[in-house]
């Protein structure tokens, strides 16, 4: 209840302060429109020349795009200007104002700053999701989307989690600046079906940096049959993967408190 | 009756990586590290009953910032142990977080782009506060420290003052029964900390907090504190009343003199001790209580330019408790 109510607080304050400035709300929305817009031209190019790309066909791969775009949206909406402020804290020894008071650590500097602005991203990557279902022939059911929807929410939790423990470095190694980047670039893979990788990429990219399994199991939701074991899988790893962040947190500041 | 806070033995102590200079020195170390170990608190002990306003002073890089740093439980005790209201701050349980508030000096914890007015119901919830309480201890506070007008202006657009007192608020909004405050005048004019420290003891004499004031300012602790800790590296000093150090340690003040030709030192030994003297400036150190006599004397019998009085200073009053100590 109390963790609500603070987040109730951090979204209130997110809209007070990006809304005091139209102008810079005006720019994103027009950012972001064209930014979608070229990335969903360059693929409709492409498959111009192909019918599939490694299986998925081009509706199926508005789909992906969209929900990638989704979750994407998803992330630099909530997490992004945390994890900015989450760097400089861990660096600079600033998190003693947050220990010493009775709340989760993890729960404020993980969510106490909001890109209100982003909303714009999640409503044209909807529409694209939208664009890309009406040009199949497939009928959705309500718990298909349900399922849909519920696999959105763990691709988030795994980006989550993935970018976290990479902010986590930093206790360790104060200038891990590049294993973070590089976190941020790998990000981007999630973009591709997970039929690209082969062999060790794909144990990889399964398990270790769950990529795979973020856009493309919930996309794949709505257009093919995924089966119960994989979608048993993903759920598991993704619980594993949010507690792991609760333990490494807690050792992370161990460490921070006995410099 | 229990102490609030009890500490006993308490050390902390920190391993440095110790590198020699240049390009070989760090190649060097890359192979073989060698650490020296920085005592920043070794071996203390002290007790504090309820509603006391303790003092604890000493240079820079005492060990006192580190000492109200293991008490509000952001650092482990190498050895020994502290409690505060019974609780082990390491710990950092929450029952005790809500009954204990830290406050360091210059450290912004307030919203910067929000009026310190959201910060506030941020905090409330946070300690989970009862509207009733919060409402009264908020207007209460607002206004002892007269900053109604600014609540509802952003954080950043508030002069440093201003700011300081939105600070006080929201760290004092859950009623804590213990305060920290480290260096809390620090960076602020004389007159805002003036204001500041009226503004404690108001505070303290109201609610009957009990505080541990951190200071390497003399005036911060003589205005609040009866009793005071000093601490020099890492040890304890001194422990006890403030009035008894003054009396002996702190019984002179100094009296700087600047002057248009040049005097023989000869003539200043009548007025007092001779500490420094250079043909045109010279410093006197002179009986607390024979300072307005003096001072007039001299300058009435010397060609006086410029005259500056001013305190014993702490680090002098803690050398001397050293040589007495040995």
């Amino acid at each position: 209840m109390k963790y609500l109510k603070l987040y109730k607080i951090f979204i209130k304050n997110s809209f007070i302060r990006e809304f005091s400035d139209p102008l810079n709300i005006i720019i994103s929305h027009i950012a972001v429109l064209l930014w979608m817009s070229s990335i969903v031209i360059l693929y409709k190019v492409i498959f111009t020349h192909l019918d599939t790309i490694v299986g998925w066909t081009w509706s199926e791969t508005l789909l992906l795009i969209g929900t990638f775009y989704i979750v994407d949206g998803i992330i630099f909406t909530l997490f992004y200007w945390n994890f900015l402020k989450l760097k400089e804290y861990i660096k600079k020894q600033k998190l003693d104002g947050i220990l010493t008071k009775p709340v989760s650590s993890q729960f404020v500097m993980s969510t106490q700053e909001i890109q209100a602005s982003m909303y714009i991203q999640f409503i044209v990557a909807i529409v694209v999701v939208i664009l890309g279902l009406s040009q199949t022939e497939i009928r959705v059911d309500l718990m298909h989307i349900g399922l849909y929807l519920f696999f959105l929410a763990c691709a988030s939790i795994i980006a989550y989690t993935v970018w976290f423990l990479s902010m986590c470095s930093l206790f360790w190694i104060p200038s891990a600046e590049n294993i973070i980047q590089f976190f941020e670039e790998i990000f981007n893979f999630a973009v591709y079906p997970s039929q690209i990788y082969s062999g060790v990429f794909k144990i990889i990219f399964t398990f270790i940096i769950p990529l795979a399994l973020m856009v493309t199991i919930p996309s794949q939701i709505l257009t093919q049959e995924v089966s119960h074991v994989t979608l048993i899988i993903t759920f598991l790893i993704t619980v594993l993967l949010f507690i792991l962040t609760k333990v490494v947190w807690s050792i992370g500041l161990k460490r921070y408190t006995n410099q | 009756m229990n102490p609030i806070i009890d500490v006993k033995h308490l050390s902390k102590y920190y391993k440095q990586h110790k590198k020699e200079p240049g390009l070989k020195g760090s190649i060097k170390a890359l192979f073989k590290r060698k650490y020296k170990t920085i005592k920043a608190v070794d071996n203390i002990s002290f007790t504090i009953n309820e509603g006391e306003m303790v003092g604890f002073i000493g240079p820079n890089g005492a060990g006192k910032t580190t000492t109200l740093k293991v008490l509000s439980g952001l650092l482990y005790p190498t050895s020994g142990m502290a409690t505060v209201l019974g609780y082990t701050p390491h710990r950092r349980q929450s029952e005790y977080q809500k009954q204990f508030s830290l406050v360091m000096g210059q450290k912004n914890q307030l919203w910067w782009d929000l009026p310190a007015l959201e910060s506030f119901i941020l905090n409330k919830e946070i300690y989970e506060v009862p509207q009733e309480q919060y409402d009264k201890t908020v207007n209460e506070l607002t206004e002892l420290l007269d900053v109604k007008e600014v609540l509802k202006v952003q954080v950043r657009k508030l002069s440093l003052g201003q700011r300081m007192k939105c600070e006080l608020i929201a760290a004092l909004l859950h009623s804590p029964k213990v305060l920290f405050l480290d260096e809390p005048t620090i960076g602020l004019d004389v007159v805002m900390q003036k204001k500041i420290r009226e503004f404690f003891k108001e505070y303290n004499r109201r609610f009957k907090t009990t505080v541990i004031l951190t200071s390497h300012y003399m005036d911060d602790v003589k205005e609040l504190c009866k009793r005071i800790i000093m601490i020099n590296k890492g040890k304890i000093v001194y422990d006890g009343d403030l009035k008894e150090i003054i009396k002996k340690y702190a019984s002179n003040k100094y009296i700087t003199l600047v002057f248009l030709k040049e005097v023989n030192q000869s003539d200043l030994k009548k007025f007092g001790k001779v500490m420094e003297f250079e043909p045109l400036k010279a410093t006197l150190s002179v009986a607390r209580k024979n300072i307005p006599q003096v001072a007039s004397d001299v300058l009435k019998k010397l060609p006086v330019d410029d005259l500056d009085i001013s305190e014993a200073k702490l680090d002098d009053i803690i050398r001397q408790l050293f040589e007495i100590k040995k």
